[in-house]
């Protein structure tokens, strides 16, 4: 989703984006910025999310109907917008998660054949 | 994209506060929490403050997307587009008009041809279930003849084949009205039973005829059409049951029949029954058939059914059948016949045109696009996709086409007056073929080929913006760039298009002007310059006996000969170009002739001094003489046509032959006495066929055309002429007084207004690709005024400079001419149809187009050549 790749950084995979962010909204509603940190966080910071490329994301999930948006206030006074997982968003990162756990398979097992055999 | 994802956007179009509306507040806060957390490890707030920006990435970008998102196919932005082109268009009103202009010219001539083949070839017919009508034509398939079947077909086709609903006949006439106000000759139609019926044409008063009212003998009944009800009989409803005078004879009136919808000619007023003797019917050919094919029934079936009854008809009928056969033809054929290849061939060419116009267009929007590169460039580099820039520029071109369009209906709509203007009054044309109009169908048409050339004149120069490097688009500087030449490049392939389809337009044009002039050059055979005719047909009923009618032509020929100012006088039964009738005849001496070969020549009678007054030479022999009448011996003339087939290298003077085949005694022989030349009767362009002239004396036919030859004006003595004419029959009805000029004229009308039509569509198509010539070659010019600064700095002289450019603008000229020649060759076989005595590949016609196109694009590119030839190289230098 990201346009560039610089240093050591890992571009994010088209389609990747989406499933975590519905992961981060696993453990409650919270705001833009959170979840953008939240996702550097949980990759330690080995993929980074230019922040710009968030928002069209959450406004395709909203017309999925996988998130909804309501105003709130952040815990230092701001005025931010809150994303909250709904039930069918919580079915899809279900089936994100396992298509992306086959994907990750996948490419695991073409590019380490050898150990793939070994481990059957 | 997900079913719901279309629906969210959908009421997105709706609410309000819309999604996107918060988005800005949302950024902000999202910006303010990032500086926050960076203030707080310790950054200091400027850094804080663009790290969090640096961050956050392209923020325009970031909404856009996000916009888009929620737009339901971009239709906000496409708002956007749409007055953003608009103001754009406003902005270069000199590029707006050129191109709205050019687009205009394309899509009306193409509005204006297609509104005739929309009433020609589209419409339907105006008849019930008009798909199902056929007419029924006898053929001569050896002679390449086709018209009208006689009695005897028509009463064994209609008795026998299975595959009709119904099928009528009607015959033309002409009847004279009298006792209702001035007399009047009226055109209308005996009509067999079922006439209407199978036309599916109710009378919107009375009814139609019944059964019993087609036998000889009954009460003799008359329908009338609308408008003679209306101006004679006042619109009275009344009018059913009355009796009118029609050639002397009383007819009641049973019904009023609408104008419209009228078989095979507009324009007939009245119909009465026509009589069908049934056990041995007329062997003439003289009828309109029409049949109504069953709903199980193809046309090929039709044809089949009727092919073997005429193959009965042709053994049981050697002598009048022989080498005849049918055709079965669908109504809408057999009315545009002629029409076809016409209209195939004009809209060719107007589609020649739009294309021509749509590469200008292209080739501007091309150069236009190069201007704006910069801008563009920075659109892209602030955020803009690819596919909104494409859509921007496409939106210009589309509404440069949809103002195109407005002004091309306008224009067809003049056109298309112009043209319907210019059909003579008289000549045989259904009126829903005179009623071209831009209807429905036609604004239709015109609205999707103006979407489709906006879009095609737009696509090239759109998607060669939208794939540009901005990087290297905001570098560069001016002009002088590697993308310039490119385009440049681009351009000159359109203009070699340009150029080859406008050479095949010309060619077109030429050939048929050729073709066109040679008609007009064509010796009709005689003189029609100060002729007047006028049609003075007799009451059948008021004057029965032979005696009669010769004796009232003879009074008033006389009288007219004493007036002043008028040279000869005569009367012929059909003028030339008018009608005719054929009839088989057989001479005295010769052996009985094989079925199929009887001698026939066309039948024309009139007074001696006819041939003095229309100006038709006397070749041998003598003129028929005032004296010669019923007692003397019967004589007639002949034409060379006549000569060279039946008599060649005789002297066919004092020869005798006598109507009728062989097998059919009884008619006096007749003597030839004299020779005339040959006159085209059927049309300029039909070859003259063998010819008999009778003595109006001898054969006193009712229904004649007075021929005045004058001393000036014709038109100026027509008051005088019909005064003689009262003087001698107060009742007598005149009717289609012209100049015989214009009887020439109008016969050539349709080659005439077709050569015109394609000459303007060359004409329009030369000035299009002359001007698109001049403006690619100006272009590169200017992108190469560096170029020549060194060159002429470095010491050529300006006229290798002007060599150079004109030698490289004959070159694109040259390339056109030789595809445009070899599209020429290819396409103007489709006018084959349309030229007598010209060739569609006429070498001669082909060298003088190309020349003509290369000598005006050379003038064209002169301009600009000189311009480069005059560049101070000191100028051009520090251009740059």
């Amino acid at each position: 989703m990201t346009r560039q790749s610089s240093g050591d950084r890992i571009e994010l995979v088209y389609g990747s984006l989406d499933m975590l962010i519905l992961r981060t909204l696993r453990w409650g509603p919270t705001h833009g910025h959170a979840i953008a940190k939240s996702i550097e966080r949980m990759s330690e910071e080995a993929l980074k999310v230019e922040h710009g490329s968030l928002y069209p994301a959450l406004q395709r999930l909203q017309q999925e109907g996988w998130i909804t948006a309501e105003w709130g206030v952040s815990k230092n006074k701001q005025r931010a917008k809150y994303y909250r997982l709904t039930a069918a968003g919580r079915r899809q990162l279900v089936a994100e998660t396992s298509r992306w756990e086959r994907f990750v398979r996948a490419i695991t097992g073409v590019l380490r054949p050898a150990e793939s055999e070994e481990g059957q | 994209m997900s079913w719901r994802r279309q629906l969210a956007k959908l009421g997105a179009l709706f609410r309000r506060p819309k999604p996107v509306d918060d988005l800005k507040e949302e950024i902000r806060a999202h910006l303010a929490m990032e500086e926050q957390e960076n203030l707080e490890s310790g950054m200091p707030p400027d850094e804080a403050h663009y790290a969090a920006l640096r961050r956050f990435g392209n923020v325009t970008m970031a909404q856009e997307r996000s916009r888009e998102m929620w737009a339901w196919d971009s239709v906000e932005t496409l708002w956007q587009d749409l007055r953003y082109g608009l103001r754009m268009l406003a902005r270069n009103p000199g590029f707006t008009a050129t191109a709205v202009l050019t687009l205009a010219l394309g899509i009306g001539a193409n509005t204006a041809i297609f509104s005739v083949v929309n009433a020609v070839l589209v419409r339907p017919l105006p008849y019930k279930d008009a798909d199902r009508l056929v007419m029924l034509w006898s053929t001569q398939p050896r002679e390449g003849w086709r018209g009208q079947p006689s009695p005897l077909d028509f009463v064994a086709w209609r008795r026998e084949s299975r595959s009709f609903e119904s099928m009528a006949a009607i015959r033309p006439c002409s009847v004279n009205l009298t006792g209702r106000g001035e007399p009047i000759e009226l055109f209308g139609g005996r009509i067999s039973g079922g006439f209407f019926e199978t036309l599916g044409i109710a009378p919107q008063l009375g009814r139609t005829f019944a059964a019993a009212e087609y036998r000889s003998g009954a009460e003799r009944v008359a329908m009338l059409g609308n408008g003679l009800w209306q101006e004679r009989f006042g619109s009275d409803p009344g009018v059913i049951g009355q009796s009118i005078r029609l050639n002397e004879e009383i007819f009641t009136v049973v019904g009023v029949m609408p104008d419209a919808r009228q078989f095979p000619i507009e324009g007939l007023k009245i119909w009465v029954p026509l009589e069908l003797n049934e056990s041995q019917p007329d062997d003439r050919h003289f009828l309109y058939v029409v049949g109504r094919l069953k709903d199980n029934k193809v046309v090929a079936e039709a044809q089949a059914d009727v092919a073997t009854i005429g193959a009965r008809l042709e053994k049981e009928f050697p002598q009048s059948h022989a080498g005849h056969g049918v055709a079965v033809v669908p109504l809408r054929e057999s009315f545009t016949g002629t029409l076809r290849p016409a209209l195939a061939v004009l809209s060719g060419a107007v589609g020649m045109v739009l294309l021509i116009a749509c590469g200008n267009v292209a080739s501007l929007l091309l150069a236009r696009a190069s201007a704006r590169r910069r801008e563009l460039a920075l659109r892209l580099a602030l955020g803009a996709t690819r596919w909104r820039l494409t859509r921007i520029m496409l939106v210009e071109s589309v509404l440069l086409a949809l103002a195109g369009g407005v002004l091309g209906v306008a224009l067809a709509g003049w056109g298309v007056r112009l043209l319907l203007a210019s059909v003579p009054t008289d000549l045989p044309l259904p009126s829903y073929l005179r009623t071209v109009a831009v209807d429905n169908r036609v604004l239709g048409f015109t609205l999707m080929l103006s979407l489709m050339t906006g879009l095609f004149s737009g696509i090239v120069p759109a998607l060669r913006a939208s794939n540009m490097d901005p990087n290297a688009a905001l570098k560069e500087g001016g002009g002088n760039t590697t993308a310039g030449l490119q385009q440049s490049r681009l351009r000159a392939v359109l203009i070699v298009a340009e150029l080859g389809l406008t050479l095949i337009l010309l060619s077109a044009a030429g050939l048929l002007m050729q073709n066109a002039v040679r008609l007009q050059r064509t010796d009709p055979g005689l003189r029609p310059e100060h002729v007047l005719v006028m049609d003075v047909a007799l009451p059948a009923a008021k004057y029965r006996g032979p005696q009669q009618r010769a004796a009232f032509y003879r009074e008033t020929l006389e009288r007219i000969r004493g007036l002043p100012g008028v040279r000869h006088v005569g009367v012929v039964n059909d003028l030339p170009l008018r009608g005719w009738t054929s009839f088989d005849f057989t001479i005295e001496g010769r052996p009985a002739p094989a079925a199929g070969e009887v001698p026939a020549a066309l039948e024309r009678v009139v007074s001696p001094d006819y041939f003095r007054a229309m100006g038709i030479p006397v070749q041998r022999g003598r003129v028929f003489t005032e004296g010669e009448g019923p007692a003397t011996i019967p004589v007639v003339m002949v034409n060379e046509a006549l000569v060279q087939r039946y008599f060649p290298g005789e002297d066919p003077a004092g020869h005798r032959i006598r109507p009728g085949r062989p097998d059919e005694p009884g008619a006096p022989w007749y003597t030839i006495v004299g020779v005339v030349g040959n006159v085209r009767h059927l049309g300029m362009d039909a070859r003259p066929r063998p010819e008999i002239y009778n003595l109006h004396a001898q054969d006193p036919w009712p229904a004649m055309t007075l021929v005045v030859r004058t001393e000036s004006d014709p038109l100026a003595i027509v008051a005088a002429v019909k005064q003689r004419i009262w003087t001698v029959d107060p009742d007598q009805p005149i009717s289609g007084v012209a100049r015989m000029t214009q009887v020439l004229s109008d016969s050539l009308w349709p080659s005439r207004i077709l050569t015109y039509i394609q000459g303007i569509l060359a004409a329009i198509a030369l000035i299009m690709a002359t001007v698109g010539l001049y403006g690619v070659v100006s272009q590169s010019v200017t992108l190469r005024r560096h170029e020549f600064g060194v060159r002429l700095a470095v010491g050529a002289a300006p006229s290798h400079i002007l060599r150079l450019v004109l030698g490289q603008s004959l070159r694109l000229i040259l390339i056109g001419l030789g595809i445009g020649l070899l599209g020429a060759v290819a396409l103007t076989r489709s006018l084959t149809a349309l030229l007598h005595d010209i060739g569609p590949t006429d070498p001669w016609t082909l060298a003088i187009v190309s020349l003509l196109l290369a000598i005006v694009g050379m003038t064209a590119c002169w301009l600009p050549a000189r311009r480069a030839a005059m560049v101070d190289p000191m100028v051009a230098l520090r251009y740059e």
